[in-house]
């Protein structure tokens, strides 16, 4: 339950990664970050999902922390998922393959939102997509995405509380306990992924909790 | 090994089982309650918007445990799968200490005096097992009055004309200040002619005995109150039960069935302790409150020569009328911001719809809807705008802040098909057979439900919405927290299950108490129904064992 582990911090840091490099396949050489995908499986799911919640004047999905989101879960709660999860980006990279020669995130934006638009009416050649039809893949694809993205911060997704910050919803006034990272005292976007701040816990970081952002 | 014998064994510590292990127990009844859940703490309380009663998108947060307790859905297309707790097939409750009551929106309604015989004003239904209740509002009154002040209520149902007669006002104000979707739908309401009122609420808007007064935060409806505001079984009666020291409390024990004696009379229950040990608990009388799914189980697990299909199910009328409530209503886009982050969020209601629309049978009550956070707005974008990409980003944006809601329970028409049962093959963790699910929706309901949704629509036009949209009833069977009826009450026991007592036609000392028991569910939260129907058959089951005639 608890996910503030040290893989998982890990992990956080490298979907900031795949965001700075603007989504190209240039993730390090040493071992795989990622509780459960792989290098190239978070890669094409970086993409996918900054066309779920794509990035403008605010932080897209894969920014916010998406990846990582979707990665613990799998690595957790949703272990059982993971084969259906694996089967879908192996369906997303065939479908694209199919159409148009090449992996999904090699390929042009405005294809990969074709490629996207097609698996979501179940498109797809049944060859591409064993073990994950391509309707239900985007399904879970776009619910995961919005979770990552707009749900709760300690799951490894909407980090800084991007989409709350975004949609207008105040950091609480009131709170039981504190369970998170206060906000950042810097803009969010500012925050390069390694100067995250630390997980704070204690009297201190309870009174920084009480202060109402605007 | 069989523990020591006691007065009444309770299965179940929700709406009605921490009801009447209270009035048991303050009668001076020995009384275990067996709750399948554990005891939930409010400092582990994590505020956690995917994981809760309300939006259980990574799993539940207060049970049941998601591996130990699969189920079996049919759907419309009869494709039968294993469903878990997080999905709404599952028609899961919560399933701990306390059941429901610790994390509901704890909305207070008492039902309309109508909604006990609406056989007799409808007529019957085509399709439909409607049915009178044995008993009527005005039986139920002075237990509802009881419910109020004993577990707490606020609001100000005074000018709802559509009310039953009522002795007392309700014990605590409305919560101040109101929501801003309060003052943005009251004014809308009176020009359409209706008669808003404050919602009732199972949650302190001022100190009500020695508990604290709601501090309004976001994560009310779903969540636990970490400050006891929020009035539920776990902070009000069970207390109670257990300080009259002849109550014990047994979390994270699973009953397996009834035990009799030769002649059909119960003698106790057998169950799984924390350890999973097998127990055998002797008891004069046991009482299920199960909830309406589990306590129609727990009576079909429950077999003896006189009766092989289940307690109570001669007649095969245990598990059937499966009903909870067809929620529909409308979606309302603003120009302005109607976002306050007061919780609980739900403030306004009116009652003008629940009965007397011509061609309509019943209806149900409508109120703006709790406060909602970031996720579950995901999915109310109106119709053309894109469920993902840039625009709905967009929407998001504007229009998280500038919406509102108002939806309410339609009443659910009973059916025959409309049911649980033992599945033949699924079993939980601890090897007991468990619920198939099976039905379709009532035609007429989807009917009412979708005249409910344009009424819906209607207010927050004339509220000032910019946008709107409806959303129509799904098909299907419906449970979920409102499920009722499996275990119908009635004087006749070849088409119910209990009788008006709440004691079950078969044998002189099983009962079952909780909603189980509803012939109908009103067009309203049916928990405050559950408390004061628990508090009067209590009442009679403490009288009766004081009489002698409950005794083996």
């Amino acid at each position: 339950m608890d996910d503030s582990g040290a893989i998982g911090r890990r992990g956080f840091i490298k979907a900031g990664s795949v965001a700075a490099a603007g989504a190209a396949l240039s993730c390090g050489t040493s071992a795989a970050p990622w509780r459960a995908l792989t290098d190239q499986e978070a890669t094409t799911l970086a993409v996918a999902c900054d066309h779920i919640v794509p990035p403008d004047q605010d932080p897209g999905a894969s920014e916010a922390g998406v990846v990582t989101f979707v990665d613990r879960q799998l690595a957790t709660r949703q272990k059982k998922d993971l084969g259906f999860w694996r089967a879908g980006i192996a369906g997303l990279d065939a479908t694209a393959r199919r159409r148009h020669g090449a992996p999904f995130a090699r390929l042009p934006s405005a294809r990969q939102v074709e490629v996207l638009r097609a698996i979501e009416k179940g498109a797809g050649d049944a060859a591409d997509w064993r073990g994950a039809a391509p309707g239900a893949f985007f399904q879970r694809l776009r619910q995961y995405t919005m979770m990552g993205f707009y749900g709760d911060p300690r799951h490894g997704g909407n980090r800084h509380r991007v989409a709350w910050a975004m949609v207008g919803l105040p950091d609480p006034p009131i709170r039981g306990r504190l369970h998170e990272t206060p906000p950042p005292a810097v803009a969010p976007r500012a925050l390069a992924p390694a100067e995250a701040p630390p997980k704070a816990r204690g009297a201190a970081s309870r009174r920084s909790a009480l202060v109402h952002r605007p | 090994m069989a523990l020591s014998k006691v007065d009444v064994v309770v299965v179940g510590s929700g709406a009605g089982g921490g009801v009447t292990a209270c009035v048991l127990a303050e009668a001076g009844l020995s009384v275990v309650v067996l709750e399948k859940g554990r005891w939930h703490s409010p400092f582990e309380e994590r505020k956690d918007d995917l994981i809760n009663q309300r939006s259980s998108l990574l799993g539940v947060a207060y049970g049941p445990d998601e591996e130990r307790n699969p189920r079996v859905f049919v759907g419309l297309d009869g494709r039968e799968r294993i469903v878990y707790p997080r999905q709404g097939e599952y028609q899961p409750n919560a399933s701990c200490v306390g059941g429901g009551t610790v994390s509901y929106g704890g909305q207070a309604w008492r039902f309309m005096p109508q909604d006990f015989r609406m056989r007799s004003i409808y007529g019957a239904v085509p399709g439909s097992t409607l049915e009178d209740w044995p008993i009527g509002y005005a039986d139920l009154e002075p237990y509802y009055e009881r419910a109020e002040y004993e577990i707490g209520v606020s609001g100000d149902v005074a000018p709802d004309p559509f009310k039953g007669p009522r002795r007392k006002p309700l014990p605590m104000p409305p919560l101040q200040p109101r929501p801003r979707e309060y003052d943005i739908l009251g004014p809308a309401a009176l020009r359409l002619g209706l008669h808003p009122f404050d919602t009732p609420l199972l949650i302190n808007s001022v100190p009500y005995q020695g508990r604290s007064a709601c501090m309004r935060i976001r994560w009310c409806v779903g969540f636990a109150c970490e400050t006891g505001a929020k009035n539920g079984t776990h902070n009000t009666v069970i207390p109670r039960a257990l300080a009259t020291g002849h109550a014990e409390l047994r979390p994270s024990c699973t009953v397996k069935e009834i035990l009799f004696d030769d002649r059909a009379r119960a003698t106790g229950v057998a169950y799984l302790d924390e350890h999973n040990r097998l127990q055998e608990q002797p008891a004069g009388v046991v009482v299920v409150s199960a909830g309406a799914t589990e306590s129609a189980r727990l009576l079909l697990l429950s077999t003896h020569r006189l009766f092989r299909t289940g307690l109570g199910n001669r007649h095969d009328w245990v598990g059937r009328n499966l009903t909870g409530h067809t929620y529909t209503g409308a979606i309302g886009f603003f120009e302005q911001v109607t976002y306050d982050d007061v919780g609980p969020g739900v403030a306004i209601s009116v009652c003008d719809y629940n009965h007397g629309t011509p061609g309509i049978v019943g209806g149900g009550m409508l109120a703006n809807d709790f406060i909602r956070t970031p996720i579950q707005v995901t999915d109310l974008q109106p119709p053309g705008v894109p469920s993902w990409g840039k625009a709905h980003k967009d929407f998001m944006r504007r229009y998280f802040t500038r919406n509102i809601l108002v939806f309410g329970p339609t009443q659910d028409l009973p059916t025959w098909d409309g049911r649980v049962q033992l599945d033949p093959t699924v079993k939980d963790y601890w090897g007991i057979p468990v619920l198939r699910i099976s039905g379709d929706s009532h035609e007429q309901t989807i009917v009412t439900a979708n005249r409910q949704a344009e009424r819906a629509e209607a207010w927050l036009q004339e509220a000032g919405a910019a946008i709107t949209w409806q959303r129509k009833a799904g098909r299907g069977v419906s449970g979920h927290q409102h499920q009722s009826g499996t275990c119908r009450m009635g004087n006749d026991p070849k088409t119910s299950v209990v009788d008006a007592t709440c004691r079950v036609h078969d044998v002189p000392n099983v009962f079952v108490i909780d909603a189980s028991v509803h012939v109908t569910n009103g067009g309203f939260n049916p928990v405050l129904t559950i408390f004061a129907n628990a508090y009067r058959a209590a009442e009679l089951l403490a009288t009766a064992w004081k009489g002698g005639g409950l005794r083996g």
